[in-house]
């Protein structure tokens, strides 16, 4: 008895060890996550891709460089050059604001890290999509003109922030962690590659028929104004024409209603992802009691504005205490939930697709289509139109007219005074700290120790 | 023997039915078993007896076993027992804390027994090693306990307050006041250099406990330092008994992949056999912020405002600056500290303990409530309840024990959404009232954020907790038990931060529809099975103990997070269901699986000569195919050369001495499950009705297990028949292969990369801990506890650290915890702005080429000194801790001197005429680029750098014994307890313990309570 005992302890034990051991590795290993897809699985299905690509549009509506939040280029760089006036003494605004930013500034590195993290997405796309067999070559063109066209679209913005920058083209993170900077002009011809690809993967309609994403037109309207920030004058004309001939596009007649959701005019906008949602470009400016909580548009800015400017009435809202007004734009007039959408975000319109043209022509010395193309839009604002032929007049009339036509949308103030060559006369007199070398942000110190290929640092830091 | 053979054979074909058969029904298998006869004993006579102590007080529960039998009982409450046996037997009387004694019958009637009272106690006291159990001065390892009476001092909920400068080798920082906030510990040691990897293992009652919060970043991140409410924040501090930390390799082997940090075992209270007792412990207390920052009174700082902008050439002072600019009363004071973050914090704790039971069975049931508000304006509070049973039970033959205990805690945690304490320190001192006349919030017209907006919005969290346990043992031969332990275990927390609109400036115009709510639910789940054998047997001279178990563990946590914005009302908005937007943010099921198998071997030979053998193979799904297994072990071996004979006749001043040594490996997989795997996951942002799917991280799918070797040496003494003990340990533990997120430029698209880096981390250090017994008297006793460690921190090997992305963060032969700093060349006499030393000589101050100070932020030395008297019926218990180290000077921790910000008075000193010499440069109110440029640059500077040492009366706890309850039949005590008391400093900041300026410091605590036994 007690024989058995002992036996079926002992056996049992052996057998028993023997039999879990076996399982062991089983017991270990667990099944992908329930929150994540895998890669490989993502580019199998269509739905997962478009909710990749979606993604990317929502950070730039949400959180990166375009968005109209206060992390936003429109609204920290309208701080920085002369549109608008810092009233928050503890924002980290202050800084754009009194141009004093530095190489450890925050806003600066997301502005950088930002963009790079959604150009990986890009990438990480373009890869998967062209890997993968899965797709029809309808759906692959579509996916990978929509990267192409984002990869570019955000490369843009961090050369007009940073100047020479590196070109991002791989996922691949030990090429990309030691990659050295392109000389600015090469961004842009690698832009320009990168549009042209984008352009030729896309149809012409837009998705849907809704203007939220990316289609050949966009990809057009994106590379006039790339072609024209290059000088290259007749291909920005031909963009533009290409754009503005099509017939999917007109001018919004009513000024009040040029940034509604559902404007004639609007070739690109950003879909709020919430029914009822409105624009955070509404919820950064707008306020309705003074003195400003954030900022208000500049003194230089609303005195140099023609007073019949319908504009001034339309787009520019105002708030008194009795002894003190301020103005701030009120393109986006919605700064809270509605019933349902009534404003997007806009990225293109035609009225800048015009001013392109109008630029290209005067540069072409083509002053009578310039003065047409320019005069639509002042005419829209009810103002007379212009009439001189002498080039640099038509040439500095187009660039007041960007300015007071585009003002506090996503930077185009920056890049515009930028790009002309005009921003330092602009700005030393205007900005007490400026320098000349402010036309390029620092890059972050953080990247320059991690990636020393980036060195030097831009002049200046 | 015929008969038997069969049944082999049988049994052999059936081997795996019947292996089956005893792991499933095991207990069945135990019922049977106590059916077996029992012996005859012969009942011969009865002895009856008292035990008392030396001043012949009766000792209740006193141990009375008849030598050579496992027959025996314990003592009433008066201290009387009786028992039958050989009236020639001996009897073996043993109790807690007194020198056992062997006592002849010699077929007497009646004995009375003095019990001498153990001075130190030591040879008594069994340390829990997790698996196994051994005496103190037996081990071979180094395992420290705390005892119950140090962690009864603490006032505060969480556990590790009370291991705070009692235990060398453990560093313990509390984070915040704020309750529910964490304490860091760190065990001899940052071993990785990632630093979220540091983590020991907890194991409570034999079950692990994870002490990864399931709060989320979005709910509490914004009050709570860290990554949110502290998961041991739910065990009750009053129902541990005892806490031991196990560190070096002798001890932490056995526990693998999760031991190279150290491993927490935390046993709760278990009944005692002898007479019920219900216990009632009352206290409460006050709290208070104790040392606030001396800041600028309103004349100081509107001066400072004026001479920023006269410095800065302004002379028209701008329309923004509504301190100076006529906008603000500029004579109006306000305590900034005082008002949001000066009130008292009140706690509360009641508890009530039940216990007793027989020889065969006993029980303990104990429920706690503890509330504590806080020290900010408004009604925020931790509320606590928690419930603890246990219940044990053996066999009267003893080959059956089983142990089950359930530890049930629900916290509910209501705080503000929002920590004001960096905004209260930088406030202008003549900003506007909070409040307008009618009671709502004042703006100013827009001049300022109101601070209390904050509060508008809260942060609730509830959980709740369940540990429970189950120990089967069972005694298959003599020497031979196998037992099973089972563990459960589930934590849920929900969580929920609202933003009401009103938390915005009224000039924005937004109403509640644009108010929104953050809800986090996650919940944890968790089980552990770990079958066992444990084998001892006795040689000639020698004890042989070994043990073999295997761990299967299981770990599944759920998390729901949802945003909810668009209410129509401020008063629903913790009501899902009444916001007009509502998006699930996040949705998961993680899953942790994890195996292993252990073993143990120990040898005694003669009580002298210890080995002690222990190993560990483990598997975690947190590994990539082909990195999931990997082995550990360690040798430990210890030589009481007191008990020889040389010692006995040449050493006699020895009482007791021991060396030991171990060497062994231990491992760390702390990196979160699925990251090998290559994943986007869903964001939490919509697109034309599309969720967002975003990359989750860089791929690397061939990372393992961080490697840790230890090493240790250890030298314990006993003088003068143990009123003085001293022991000293060195160790040298070195971690490689580690498991890091590799910083990268943001142009890959990412932070980091998880990887194992071929780099090496060596912590050394030494411990000494000394414990006298220095007056013992019948009327007064004193004795004192001191402890310190000296630790040293080294990064030791790093290929090509220069070129890799961690070159600005570590150097080679340094510490991980420095910082590579600008030096300071001080403020200029001339232009009054710092300058500092330009190494290349590029004319520019930049990283990395300037910044070649290292300074060192680990302590350099930390430690605790507690001494206990007792004088009649009053206890006195007084623990110091202290820690040398470096930390950040308070003002370079702000804005620019010369801002719209108050400042410390070290400003005062500043810069202000050409010659000045001074450490404060120039004020500036920002709009001079070289000032601005020169204070970020100051405070990236060994010049930023300022002793952060303390000496801290960290708790004070004084006993008075009005009543005892073997006299009176009830006993009552008062006591009075301080926490936090006082400080000696010369750090500017809030605290040197946190140094940190944007929490609550660990609040200054007294406390009034009473205990009453019956």
């Amino acid at each position: 008895m007690k024989t058995i005992y002992k036996y079926f302890n002992y056996h049992s034990l052996v057998i028993m060890i023997s039999i879990l051991s076996l399982s062991c590795e089983d017991f270990v290993t667990v099944d992908a996550p329930n929150y994540e897809i895998t890669g490989e699985l993502l580019f199998t299905d269509a739905s997962s891709v478009d909710a990749a690509l979606t993604d990317i549009y929502s950070q730039l509506r949400d959180n990166i460089l375009t968005t109209g939040n206060i992390l936003g280029v429109g609204y920290l760089m309208g701080l920085y050059t002369d549109e608008l006036v810092n009233y928050n003494p503890n924002a980290a605004a202050l800084l754009f604001y009194e141009n004093t930013v530095l190489p450890n500034n925050n806003s600066v590195l997301n502005f950088w890290s930002g963009g790079y993290n959604l150009i990986y997405a890009t990438n990480s796309i373009i890869e998967g999509v062209t890997a993968s067999h899965a797709f029809s070559i309808e759906e692959k063109n579509t996916y990978l003109g929509e990267a192409y066209f984002l990869r570019g679209f955000i490369h843009f913005y961090l050369v007009n922030l940073f100047g020479d920058i590196p070109y991002i083209r791989t996922t691949d993170y030990e090429k990309n962690q030691s990659i050295p900077k392109l000389n600015q002009d090469v961004v842009y011809s690698e832009i320009i590659l990168d549009l042209q690809e984008s352009k030729s993967f896309l149809e012409e309609l837009p998705m849907g028929d809704s203007n939220f994403r990316i289609n050949q037109l966009v990809s057009s309207a994106f590379l006039s104004r790339v072609y024209l920030y290059q000088h290259l004058w007749e291909e920005a004309l031909n963009e533009a024409d290409y754009v503005i001939n099509s017939g999917h596009y007109q001018l919004q007649s009513d000024i009040d209603q040029v940034f509604s959701n559902l404007s004639p005019e609007t070739i690109w906008q950003f879909d709020t992802g919430r029914a009822g949602a409105n624009t955070l470009d509404a919820q950064t400016y707008v306020f309705v009691s003074g003195p400003p909580p954030n900022s208000a548009l500049s003194e230089a800015f609303i005195s140099k504005m023609e007073p019949q400017d319908f504009r001034f009435t339309q787009w520019i809202g105002q708030v008194t205490n009795g002894s003190e007004t301020w103005f701030f734009p009120n393109k986006y007039k919605f700064n809270s939930l509605t019933d349902t959408t009534q404003e997007c975000s806009i990225i293109f319109r035609l009225a800048e697709l015009y001013l392109i043209r109008a630029e290209a022509y005067a540069q072409l010395g083509q002053i009578p289509n310039a003065l047409n193309d320019l005069n639509r839009i002042r005419d829209r604002a009810h103002l007379s139109p212009i009439t001189s032929i002498d080039s640099d007049t038509v040439l500095n009339a187009i660039y007041e007219e960007r300015r007071f036509e585009l003002f506090t949308e996503m930077g185009h103030r920056f890049l515009d005074l930028k790009r002309t060559g005009l921003i330092h006369n602009t700005l030393e007199n205007v900005k007490p700290n400026w320098k000349p070398t402010m036309d390029r942000l620092p890059i972050p110190d953080s990247e320059l120790i991690l990636n020393p290929s980036l060195n030097p640092q831009n002049d200046g830091y | 023997m015929k008969n038997n053979y069969i049944l082999h054979e049988k049994a052999r074909s059936f081997n795996r039915l019947f292996s089956l058969f005893l792991f499933l029904t095991f207990s069945s298998l135990c019922n049977n078993t106590l059916a077996l006869p029992k012996y005859k004993i012969d009942l011969q006579h009865l002895v009856s007896g008292k035990v008392t102590d030396s001043h012949g007080t009766p000792l209740p529960g006193v141990q009375i076993q008849i030598e050579g039998t496992q027959q025996g009982t314990i003592t009433s409450i008066n201290g009387t027992f009786s028992i039958t046996s050989h009236p020639y037997a001996e009897l073996i009387i043993s109790s807690l804390g007194f020198i056992p004694q062997q006592v002849s019958i010699n077929n007497r009637d009646h004995i009375t027994i003095i019990l001498e009272e153990d001075i130190t106690q030591l040879n008594e006291i069994t340390i829990n090693a997790g698996y196994y159990s051994v005496k103190e001065r037996e081990q071979t390892g180094n395992i420290i306990q705390i005892n119950k009476d140090a962690i009864e001092e603490q006032d505060l909920p969480n556990p590790l307050a009370a291991i705070q400068g009692r235990a060398a080798g453990v560093e313990i920082i509390q984070t915040s006041g704020i309750p529910g906030a964490a304490f860091d510990i760190k065990i001899r040691g940052q071993n990785s250099i990632r630093s979220n990897g540091n983590d020991p293992l907890f194991v409570v009652d034999g079950v692990p406990f994870p002490t990864s919060t399931l709060g989320n970043a979005q709910t509490s991140s914004l009050i709570i330092p860290g990554l949110g409410v502290s998961p041991l924040n739910n065990l009750n501090s009053n129902d541990i008994e005892t806490i031991e930390i196990l560190k070096d390799a002798d001890a932490t082997a056995i526990y693998g992949s999760r031991g190279a940090n150290g491993v927490v075992l935390i046993t709760t209270k278990k009944g005692k056999s002898g007479k019920t007792s219900f216990i009632v412990n009352l206290s409460s207390g006050l709290g208070e912020v104790a040392n606030p920052v001396d800041v600028l009174n309103t004349s100081e700082y509107i001066s400072m405002r004026q001479e920023a902008y006269a410095n800065d050439g302004v002379t028209q002072i701008p329309f923004n600056a509504y301190d100076i600019n006529g906008t603000w009363d500029p004579t109006k004071y306000t305590n900034w500290q005082k008002e949001l973050f000066g009130n008292t914090s009140f706690l509360t704790n009641a508890e009530a303990q039940f216990s007793g039971g027989g020889e065969y069975t006993q029980f303990l049931v104990s429920g706690n409530y503890n509330k504590q508000t806080t020290v900010f304006p408004g009604d925020f509070k931790n509320e606590k309840v928690s419930i603890l049973s246990s219940l044990h039970h053996k066999t009267k033959n003893d080959k059956l024990n089983l142990q089950f205990s359930v530890n049930y805690t629900t916290d509910t945690n209501n705080l503000p959404a929002t920590s004001i304490v960096r905004e209260a320190l930088l406030l202008s001192p003549n900003a506007p009232d909070l409040y307008n006349t009618d009671g709502s919030l004042n703006w100013e017209n827009s001049t300022w954020n109101n601070p209390l907006r904050n509060f508008e919005g809260s942060y609730l969290a509830k959980s709740t907790n369940l540990i429970s346990n189950a120990v089967l043992k069972y005694t298959l031969l003599n020497g031979l038990d196998f037992n099973t332990s089972f563990g459960f275990t589930q934590s849920q927390l929900n969580e929920i931060k609202t933003t009401p609109n009103t938390i915005l400036n009224p000039a924005f115009g937004i109403g509640s529809e644009a108010s929104s709510a953050f809800h986090n639910n996650a919940n944890r789940t968790s089980w552990i099975i770990e079958p066992q054998l444990n084998w001892k047997t006795q040689f000639k001279n020698s004890t042989l103990e070994a043990l073999f178990g295997m761990t299967f563990q299981d770990e599944i946590t759920n998390t729901t997070s949802i945003f909810a914005n668009g209410f129509t009302s401020n008063a629903f908005i913790e009501n899902l269901a009444a916001a007009q937007n509502v998006s699930i943010n996040e949705n998961s099921e993680k899953e942790y699986k994890y195996q292993a198998f252990f073993a143990r071997l120990n040898i005694n030979h003669k009580g002298k000569y210890f080995v002690n053998l222990t190993g560990r193979r483990d598997g975690s799904s947190r590994f990539g195919s082909e990195n999931k297994f990997a082995n550990f072990g360690a040798v430990g071996a210890a030589w009481i050369f007191s008990r020889e004979g040389f010692s006995k006749s040449h050493l006699n001043f020895l009482s007791f001495g021991k060396i030991r040594a171990s060497y062994g490996s231990t491992g760390s997989d702390q990196i979160g499950d699925y990251q090998y795997f290559d994943t986007f996951a869903f964001s939490n942002s919509v697109y034309q009705n599309t969720i967002g799917l975003r990359p989750s991280r860089l791929y690397n799918p061939n990372f393992s297990w961080e490697k840790n070797i230890k090493f240790e040496a250890g030298l314990e003494l006993g003088f003068l028949n143990d009123r003085i003990n001293f022991s000293s340990s060195y160790y040298q533990n070195t971690s490689s292969n580690q498991l890091v997120g590799i910083p990268l430029p943001r142009t890959t698209g990412f932070s980091s990369i998880n990887a194992n880096l071929n780099a090496t981390v060596e912590n050394t250090g030494w411990e000494f801990e000394l414990q006298t017994v220095n007056i013992q008297s019948d009327q007064f006793k004193w004795s004192t506890n001191f402890n310190i460690t000296i630790p040293t921190n080294r990064l030791v090997s790093f290929p090509n650290l220069e070129g890799s992305t961690y070159s600005n963060q570590l150097v080679l032969g340094e510490p991980l915890n420095i910082l590579k700093l600008y030096q300071s060349q001080g403020v200029n006499p001339d232009h009054g702005f710092f300058e500092f030393t330009d190494f290349d000589g590029n004319g520019i101050i930049s990283r990395p080429q300037d910044n070649q100070i290292i300074k060192d932020l680990n302590p350099s030395y930390y430690g605790g000194i507690s001494n206990t008297f007792t004088y009649g019926r009053f206890n006195l218990d007084i623990l110091f801790n202290f820690t040398k180290q470096l930390g950040m000077d308070y003002v370079a921790t702000t804005h620019i001197p010369g801002t719209m910000n108050n400042q410390s008075r070290d400003v005062l000193h500043r810069w202000q005429n050409a010659g000045d010499q001074t450490d404060v440069q120039k004020y500036t109110s920002g709009l001079n680029y070289n000032g601005t440029l020169a204070f970020s640059n100051y405070a990236q500077s060994d010049a930023a750098i300022i002793d952060a040492s303390y000496l801290r009366l960290k708790t004070l706890s004084l006993t008075y014994t009005l009543t005892n309850v073997q006299n009176m039949g009830i006993g009552c005590k008062f006591f009075l307890r301080g926490q936090n008391l006082w400080t000696l400093t010369n750090y500017n900041g809030l605290d040197p313990e946190t140094r940190s300026n944007t929490t609550i410091p660990p609040l200054r605590f007294i406390t009034l309570g009473t205990t009453l036994t019956f």
